[in-house]
C-alpha cells in the first residue's frame, strides 16, 4: 500500500469515527504516521482528501452496479444484497457523514444521487424481470414497482446505521433477512420453489 | 466513475430493459420450437412443378409441391408476378430448380395413385 492509499485509509477511519467536520489534517497525518508536510505533498487540503475518499467509494459502488443480472434468477438479488452489505459495512463513514456531505460537498452529493438513482432503477428492472419470469407477483393497485424498489433501496442503504442506532449488530444474515422479508410476500408459487432452492437465509 | 459521464435516467432504463431482454432472447429453445421441421418433413420428398398463369393482367408464377408417392398431399404457393410471359417462364424454371430436391427433375409424381373417378 503506498502512502497515498494509507492516507486515504486513515482518513476513512477518522471520518467514520469523528465525522468529516471534526477531523483535522494533523489527525490524519498522525493516524497515518507521517508529517503534516508530507500529507500536504500528497493532498493539497482536506477537501481533496474528502473527494479522493469518495472517488474510491464511488468506484467500488460502480462495480456493484456492474453486476446487474449476472444470472437470470433470484440468486441475483441475493448476490446484490451480499455485495451491498459488504460495501455499506466497510463504507459506514459515508452514512455517518451524510448531512455534512449534503451541506458542504455538492459534487459528492450529486454523484451520490446519480449512483443511487441508478441503483433504484436497477432494482426496479430486476423486479420487472422477475415478474416477467413469473416468480414475482406484480404489486397490487395501491403499491407500485417504484415503491417496492424504493423500499428495497432504503433498506439496502440504511439498514446498517439503523441497527447501529438500536445497538444491534448488523450481520449479513439479518441484513439479507430484512431485504428478503420485503420480497417474500410477492413470490409466486414458482418463485417460492426457486427461492427455497437458491437462497438460504437461515 | 467520473461524474461528468452520466447518462439520462430514460436511457439507463432502456439499457437495463435491453439487458433484461437479453435473457429472454438467449434462452435455449424447446423441442416445440422445432416441431415445424417434423411437420413439414414430407416436403423433402416432393416433386416441384412450376405453374405460370395469367392473373390480374400479370403472369403469376406459382410452385406446386406434390408428394411423389401420395399426390393428394400437396401445397401450392404463389411466388411473384411478371408482366412478361417469357420472363415469368424463365423465372419459374429457376425457381423450380432452386426449390426442388433434385434439380434435374427426375423425381416425378406417382400419377397412378390419382383416381379421378373415385366417387
Amino acid at each position: 500500500m503506498d502512502t497515498k492509499q494509507r492516507i486515504l485509509h486513515s482518513a476513512e477511519r477518522l471520518f467514520f469515527s469523528q465525522g468529516i467536520a471534526n477531523v483535522r489534517l494533523q489527525q490524519i497525518a498522525d493516524e497515518t504516521g507521517i508529517s503534516v508536510g508530507n500529507l500536504a505533498y500528497h493532498f493539497r487540503n482536506k477537501e481533496t482528501i474528502v473527494l479522493a475518499v469518495y472517488d474510491k467509494m464511488f468506484e467500488e459502488f460502480s462495480s456493484i452496479l456492474s453486476l446487474y443480472l449476472q444470472s437470470p434468477d433470484l440468486g441475483d438479488f441475493d448476490r446484490l444484497f451480499s455485495s451491498c452489505h459488504s460495501f455499506f459495512n466497510s463504507h459506514a463513514y459515508y452514512l455517518n457523514n451524510v448531512w455534512e456531505i449534503n451541506r458542504s460537498y455538492s459534487d459528492v452529493r450529486k454523484r451520490w444521487e446519480q449512483v443511487n438513482l441508478k441503483m433504484i432503477a436497477q432494482l426496479r428492472k430486476r423486479l420487472e424481470f422477475n415478474i416477467g419470469r413469473g416468480v414475482l407477483q406484480p404489486p397490487g393497485k395501491d403499491l407500485s414497482l417504484d415503491d417496492l424498489a424504493q423500499n428495497l433501496w432504503l433498506t439496502i442503504t440504511f439498514w446498517i446505521p439503523q441497527q447501529l442506532l438500536l445497538g444491534r449488530k448488523s450481520g449479513l444474515a439479518s441484513y439479507r433477512k430484512a431485504l428478503w422479508s420485503q420480497l417474500i410476500p410477492h413470490l409466486t408459487r414458482q418463485g417460492e420453489k426457486e427461492f427455497s432452492t437458491l437462497v438460504h437465509i437461515g | 466513475m467520473d461524474g461528468s459521464h452520466s447518462i439520462s435516467p430514460e436511457l439507463y432504463d432502456l439499457l437495463l430493459k435491453g439487458m433484461n431482454g437479453q435473457y429472454d432472447l438467449e434462452k435455449p429453445g424447446t423441442e416445440d420450437d422445432l416441431r415445424f421441421v417434423h411437420t413439414d418433413f414430407w416436403l423433402q420428398d416432393t416433386a416441384v412443378i412450376e405453374d405460370v398463369e395469367r392473373r390480374s393482367g400479370l403472369w403469376r408464377v406459382s410452385l406446386l409441391f406434390v408428394h411423389h408417392v401420395n399426390p393428394y398431399k400437396f401445397i401450392k404457393r404463389s411466388i411473384r408476378s411478371y408482366a412478361d410471359l417469357r420472363k415469368a417462364r424463365t423465372a419459374a424454371h429457376y425457381m423450380r430448380r432452386q426449390a426442388a430436391k433434385d434439380q434435374r427433375g427426375t423425381l416425378v409424381v406417382e400419377t397412378r395413385a390419382i383416381f379421378p373417378g373415385i366417387n
